[in-house]
C-alpha cells in the first residue's frame, strides 16, 4: 500500500476519533457516526471540523 | 469549535522557508535513538516541514500537522512524508500510532491541557514527546547590542505573549512526561548582511509592529546594524539558544 493510501486509510475523525472512510474516489473522508465529510485537497486531508460539510442521511 | 489558531504566519510562509535557521542534524538523531522504534513520527505545528522532512531521514514514516493551508500547501515534500491540514490538539491520527511526537517552535501556541491529552493518544507505549525551541540569537557584541534592543525595547510589545515561553526555553510550560536529559546541541547558521534583515522579517513582532504604527522597525536600526556588520558580503555566524524539553510517554 502505498504511504497516501495508508495514509487515508488510517485516519480518524477529530471530533469523535472513529476512523473515517475514503469516499469520492479519494477526494473526501467520511465519518459515518459524526455525518460529516472532511474534503481532502490536492491529496491533503483537511481534518478541520470547521471544514467538514455535514451529509444527509 | 470555537477556538480558531493564531495565524500569525500564512503570508510569511516563503520567507520562512528562505530565512529560518536549520534545526542541527545531531537533534534529528538523537530523538530517533531515544524513539522506541522508528516506525512512525509526527510533527506538530510542523509549519512549512523543516523539522518534519529532517525526521524522514530517520523514521518509515513522518506525518505533519499544521492548521494553516497555507503553510502545508508550501511544505517541503518528501517521499516518506504525509502532510494534514490539522490542528496539534486534534491531530486525525490514529491512537497508539505513533514513537516520537515533536513539537519545533510550536508548543507555545497549543492549548496544552488538549494537547497533551492528544500526544497520549497518539503515542504508542514508551513513545517520546519533545518540545524545540530557540530564542534570541547571537551574532557580535555589537550587532547582539543593536538586537536586543530591537527585539526587547522597540518590539517588546508587539511580541504575543507565548513569546515569554520562547524567552524561558519552555521551563515556564506544564510538562506531564517522565523528562529525558537531551544533549547540547549547537544550532548555529553562516549568514551575510541581507540574511540578517530577511530573518527579521520573519518576526512576528515586526509584522505587528508595521500594522500597528504604520513603520517598518527593522528601518529604524537598519543603518546601526550595517554599521556594526561592516562589509555586508562578509559571513558571520549566528548562533541560537536551542531548547529541548523531551519526555517518555507512559
Amino acid at each position: 500500500m502505498s504511504l497516501s493510501n495508508e495514509l487515508l486509510a488510517i485516519l480518524v475523525c477529530p471530533a469523535c476519533k472513529g476512523r473515517v472512510e475514503p469516499a469520492d474516489e479519494g477526494r473526501g473522508l467520511v465519518c459515518r457516526a459524526c455525518r460529516l465529510r472532511y474534503p481532502v485537497r490536492d491529496g491533503i486531508p483537511v481534518m478541520l471540523v470547521d471544514e467538514a460539510e455535514r451529509i444527509g442521511d | 469549535m470555537g477556538k480558531t489558531f493564531k495565524d500569525h504566519f500564512s503570508q510569511l510562509a516563503d520567507a520562512y522557508r528562505a530565512f529560518r535557521p536549520e534545526y542541527p542534524e545531531e537533534m534529528f538523531r538523537w530523538l530517533a535513538r531515544v524513539a522506541p522504534r522508528q516506525d512512525s513520527a509526527l510533527d506538530c505545528g510542523c509549519g512549512t516541514g523543516q523539522a518534519t522532512v529532517a525526521l524522514a531521514r530517520y523514521f518509515r514514516v513522518v506525518y505533519g500537522v499544521d492548521p494553516s493551508a497555507e503553510q502545508i500547501v508550501r511544505a517541503v515534500g518528501h517521499e516518506r512524508v504525509r502532510y494534514l491540514v490539522a490542528p496539534a490538539e486534534a491531530t486525525g491520527l490514529p491512537e497508539g500510532s505513533q514513537d516520537l511526537v515533536i513539537a519545533a517552535q510550536a508548543l507555545h501556541w497549543f492549548d496544552l491541557e488538549r494537547f497533551y491529552g492528544e500526544v497520549r493518544r497518539v503515542a504508542r507505549p514508551g513513545a517520546v514527546f519533545a518540545a524545540i525551541t530557540y530564542g534570541l540569537f547571537t551574532l557580535t557584541p555589537e550587532l547582539d547590542r543593536v538586537l536586543f534592543r530591537l527585539y526587547r525595547d522597540i518590539l517588546g510589545s508587539y511580541w504575543p505573549p507565548e513569546r515569554r515561553h520562547v524567552d524561558a526555553g519552555y521551563r515556564t510550560l506544564p510538562f506531564p512526561f517522565a523528562e529525558i536529559e537531551p544533549p547540547e546541541f549547537a544550532m548555529t547558521a553562516e549568514w551575510h548582511f541581507d540574511h540578517l534583515i530577511g530573518y527579521l522579517s520573519t518576526w512576528s513582532a515586526v509584522k505587528e509592529y508595521t500594522v500597528r504604527t504604520g513603520n517598518d522597525a527593522i528601518l529604524s536600526v537598519a543603518e546601526e546594524l550595517r554599521d556594526a556588520w561592516g562589509d555586508p558580503g562578509e559571513t558571520k555566524r549566528v548562533a541560537w539558544p536551542l531548547s529541548i524539553r523531551a519526555g517518555r510517554i507512559d
